[in-house]
């Protein structure tokens, strides 16, 4: 009795400073993201969602514009313009569905914040990987396009998917309480979303072949993600962990 | 010294302008049972959810003292089990799979989680979804899963309330063996819980916490 007390000083003495990447912190992180995968595999709300959502906006796309085989930056911008939205649906139901069914404070009670967050991102992360493996390959050829560069386009999207997955995680806890949070995570997020966007529809756009080189705007993409992860597992514990007034 | 203690003092709590109580003061110790008391809306799970660090309060303090070291209740979550309504398992995940996420949380060998769905008597169904059981059985998983770390201190929110005899019963020995470990909170209407606690904290229509020894 008196040894299971003294190893649970020691670890409330170690709550105040932030402690990630030990064992305990990897247990925590894996059962999160593999909770939401169960979860999701059993229910399929938000892979459906997303799926549908990209799937409809690429079939109106192109019946709209035809093929786009000479058209980079245009294709470029339509790619972007549906994989942005697909995502925002995705991306706001990680929180909004813990809220709904009550077991947010559950999660704030037992796992730590940045554990959290980074399982919750881990699952996002694999979600728009998801989305934009089929909508890229299905935008390709419904459109007729050729990639010049086909490296610079995984790298573009999987950076961008990565970035995005990180800051909508971040706001999206923010906006779980709120009313409307769904539409609301796209206009919320979309001034983060932004630099990142930009970078990765230049990247996206020089892939099909409209400038020789997408070396600064991958490299822009990298720091934005590392810089959007970083942030959030600094910053998620104020967001997630305060009590409510 | 105490090992473990609960310091409450001059407490309240309001949403916006509405008080749900003022003026609350208690100091809880190690080895005792601290019985809430009041009608419904008179700020129960309100105290408890303050107690944990899920609500901010208004005015007063609130801290854990665990052998002499003192915690903020955002910081002493590791050290409080929580029955809470507002505190749910996953509905799409089995009685085994909440409890082996709360496992992978606290860090916990996974061999107890058997232990607890025999003592809570939910073996039989340790692999149905939870979105299948009963209130009973769903207020049965949220005992085992805040008692699976064995924590110091146990806040209950209506213990008996959706529980059968058995389910009564399996309550009394978890708060008895709760008090050998650490401090017990109970909030109730039902006067029959008076017995958990050796302190009655009485929440009135007024707003205002009083204590009964």
């Amino acid at each position: 009795m008196a040894k299971s007390k003294s190893s649970w000083a020691t670890k409330v003495s170690a709550k105040g400073t932030v402690e990630p990447f030990h064992a305990g912190w990897w247990r925590q992180v894996v059962a999160i993201a593999r909770k939401d995968v169960l979860i999701e595999w059993r229910t399929r709300h938000a892979v459906i969602t997303a799926l549908a959502f990209a799937l409809v906006s690429l079939t109106v796309a192109s019946l709209s514009v035809g093929s786009l085989r000479d058209e980079p930056n245009l294709s470029a911008g339509i790619l972007w313009v549906i994989l942005f939205f697909a995502s925002c649906l995705s991306l706001s139901r990680a929180f909004t569905k813990e809220e709904d069914a009550r077991t947010a404070d559950f999660l704030r009670l037992t796992a730590e914040p940045s554990a959290v967050f980074f399982g919750k991102f881990l699952f996002n992360l694999l979600l728009l990987t998801l989305v934009a493996f089929v909508t890229v390959p299905s935008f390709l050829a419904v459109m007729a396009l050729t990639v010049k560069v086909i490296r610079w386009l995984v790298v573009a999207v999987g950076m961008a998917m990565a970035g995005m997955a990180a800051i909508g995680t971040m706001v999206g806890a923010m906006l779980a309480k709120a009313q409307s949070r769904a539409p609301l995570l796209g206009v919320a997020a979309f001034p983060l979303f932004f630099p990142a966007l930009a970078a990765a529809l230049q990247a996206t756009a020089a892939s099909f072949g409209a400038a020789p080189d997408a070396k600064d705007a991958l490299r822009f993409l990298s720091a934005y993600t590392g810089a959007a992860v970083l942030a959030g597992l600094l910053l998620f514990e104020a967001v997630w962990s305060t009590p409510e007034r | 010294m105490a090992f473990i203690q609960l310091i409450c003092e001059d407490l309240g709590k309001a949403f916006g302008r509405r008080w749900v109580f003022r003026h609350l003061s208690l100091r809880a110790m190690e080895g005792t049972g601290v019985v809430i008391l009041g009608p419904n809306g008179s700020g129960k799970t309100t105290l408890l959810r303050l107690l944990c660090g899920l609500l901010m309060p208004t005015e007063g303090r609130i801290r854990w003292e665990l052998e002499g070291e003192t915690f903020s209740p955002t910081q002493a979550r590791s050290l409080v089990g929580a029955v809470l309504p507002d505190c749910e398992p996953y509905d799409e995940l089995t009685a085994t799979e909440n409890l082996q996420l709360v496992a992978d949380f606290r860090g916990i060998d996974k061999r107890r989680i058997g232990e607890w769905l025999e003592r809570v008597q939910l073996n039989h169904a340790a692999h149905q979804p939870v979105r299948t059981f009963s209130s009973g059985m769903r207020w049965r998983l949220k005992l085992a899963m805040a008692l699976l770390h064995e924590p110091l201190a146990l806040l209950l929110d209506e213990p008996t309330a959706l529980l059968d005899r058995q389910g009564r019963q399996l309550v009394d020995e978890v708060i008895a063996e709760q008090k050998r470990r650490g401090l017990v909170l109970v909030a109730t209407n039902d006067e029959r819980d008076i017995a958990y606690g050796e302190e009655q904290i009485i929440l009135g229509d007024k707003g205002i916490g009083e204590r009964h020894r």
